[in-house]
């Protein structure tokens, strides 16, 4: 579960830390200011100029594959990315002597990332002017994402990088980052690092919710995904969950272990020219005894309560991942969508639950 | 040229579980295949054993090629990722195999798979490439 980020920039721990000083390495007689301030959309530009500043620098090093050869102020797509990721999570600035040298943007996990069942923050960005490498300007600002994962409770902070240099990911190592996962989309590989954080002894609502309301609930590893070490049984049901004239929702491969199921949904437009909304999607799995697994849906909305089946989306690359728990039971397994910003109303369809039991079954360890 | 799954149509499903290759950490499943008349996508699982949490795909990739009647497949990779020892890698095998014998050779050095080569039989795949259907009319 991903934690909120806090919003509340003019905390005293934000403040008391934004401030010290060091030597410019060009002339050590120098001392100069850093200082980390709360950004705002106003601030896209200076932000921007600094992704081009890396592109440039990559280009000139020839390492292209990192983040291409194109400025990202030039680039269509870009701009809009930029503003939506500061929009939804955190933007924050290092300044030298009021100069932006650096950004920031934590928020949410990626859709391509998996997901984890801990209260987390997610680097999206992070950026250093290259004109002040090695003057601990990264370093600085995952020490701000380091405070404000404490500040809104996140046991875990994660962040990922290009998988193609092992400089790049050492250096996230040296911050304290471990590999725990990774990633290929669209051919751009990625290596996802996370750090575990000491929490604070309040708890968070799911501990909540296991200590105190549902004393019955199945230990986390049960309903938080496959267990360890368990190769899954697969199987597939030629089956289109919903069709209008413009979207069709096709269901992918069923991967099974006894606790549970990892599906894939492939969402699909008429129009190859469009790109989609996606955020309203939504998918609910009805079990022949009556039982509903809704989507948690987009992290920021409301997660379904943890004693009742769940269907929680997972990372993935191109495709809708989730992984429904328990195991539904013998008889028709009802997945209910529906799409509203692409006109597709809630639609049933219905498949055979029995051969994803026979699948869990065949899983194994090895 | 196609290089990937077409998006303006539904495939047909095959009902493939084939555990490709284990090692004392890993194992690879390959679970059903999903046929166009253009090309298969094949849907690897990647399973770890504790504590090796990572097989890590990425830095250290699994070698998978696919062999045609002696001739080696375009495949092409798809993209995917995961992490906590679990881990979902699809490949694009652009083309509709011949009938006859199709072969999988799968190794992952880093992680203790030598060359593995599992067979499968075209059939079920053309007849699966026969049931996919368009989603939309042409316009």
């Amino acid at each position: 579960m991903a934690a909120k980020p806090v919003r509340d920039a003019s905390s005293s721990t934000a403040r008391e830390n934004s401030l010290f000083t060091f030597r410019s390495l060009s002339d050590p007689k120098v001392k100069r200011v850093l200082s980390i301030r709360r950004g705002s959309l106003d601030d896209l530009p200076a932000v921007l100029a600094l992704l081009d500043e890396a592109v440039a620098w990559l280009v000139a090093r020839e390492q292209t594959a990192q983040w291409g050869s194109v400025p990202w102020s030039e680039r269509a797509d870009a701009s809009g990315r930029i503003r939506a990721m500061a929009a939804e999570g955190e933007l924050w600035l290092a300044e030298m002597d009021g100069e932006p040298v650096g950004a920031l943007i934590v928020g949410e996990h990626p859709p391509h990332v998996h997901h984890v069942e801990r209260p987390e923050l997610y680097v999206n960005l992070l950026v250093s002017s290259r004109r002040h490498a090695g003057e601990g300007i990264g370093a600085r600002l995952i020490r701000t994402a380091i405070e404000r994962a404490h500040a809104g409770d996140a046991a875990l902070l994660r962040v990922d990088c290009w998988a193609g240099s092992p400089k790049l990911v050492g250096w996230y190592e040296s911050q304290g980052f471990t590999r725990s996962g990774s990633f290929e989309l669209r051919g751009w590989r990625g290596q996802v690092f996370e750090m575990n954080l000491r929490r604070r002894p309040r708890a968070d609502p799911w501990t909540a919710t296991t200590t105190t309301r549902n004393r019955a609930n199945p230990p986390t590893s049960d309903w938080s995904g496959p267990p360890p070490g368990v190769r899954p049984g697969a199987t597939a049901a030629e089956t289109l969950l919903a069709h209008t004239d413009d979207v069709a929702v096709v269901l992918g491969p069923l991967f099974a272990w006894p606790n549970g199921v990892r599906l894939t949904v492939w969402l699909r437009v008429r129009d190859p020219a469009t790109a989609p909304d996606q955020t309203d999607f939504q998918l609910a799995a009805e079990f022949a005894d009556g039982r509903r697994a809704i989507d948690a849906g987009h992290p920021r909305r409301r997660r379904p309560p943890v004693d009742g089946p769940r269907l929680t989306p997972q990372g993935g690359a191109g495709s809708w991942n989730y992984w429904l728990w328990p195991l539904p039971p013998a008889g028709p397994l009802t997945f209910v969508c529906a799409w509203p910003s692409q006109g597709l109303a809630e639609t049933k369809a219905e498949i055979d639950a029995g051969p994803l039991r026979e699948a869990a079954a065949r899983a194994a360890s090895w | 040229m196609v290089t990937g799954p077409p998006r303006d149509a539904a495939p047909g499903v095959t009902g493939t579980e084939l555990l490709l290759a284990t090692s004392d950490t890993v194992a690879v499943t390959l679970g059903p295949l999903f046929v166009w008349p253009e090309g298969v996508r094949l849907v690897l699982w990647i399973t770890s054993k504790p504590p090796l949490a990572i097989p890590d795909p990425v830095a250290s990739p699994l070698l998978l090629s696919v062999e045609l009647a002696g001739q080696q497949a375009d495949l092409s990779s798809l993209g995917g990722g995961g992490g906590q020892g679990q881990f979902l890698w699809e490949q694009w095998l652009s083309g509709l195999p011949a009938e006859g014998r199709l072969k999988l050779i799968c190794a992952w050095p880093e992680h203790g798979i030598p060359e593995t080569v599992t067979e499968l039989d075209s059939v079920p795949i053309r007849q699966a490439a026969g049931r996919a259907t368009p989603l939309w009319a042409s316009t």
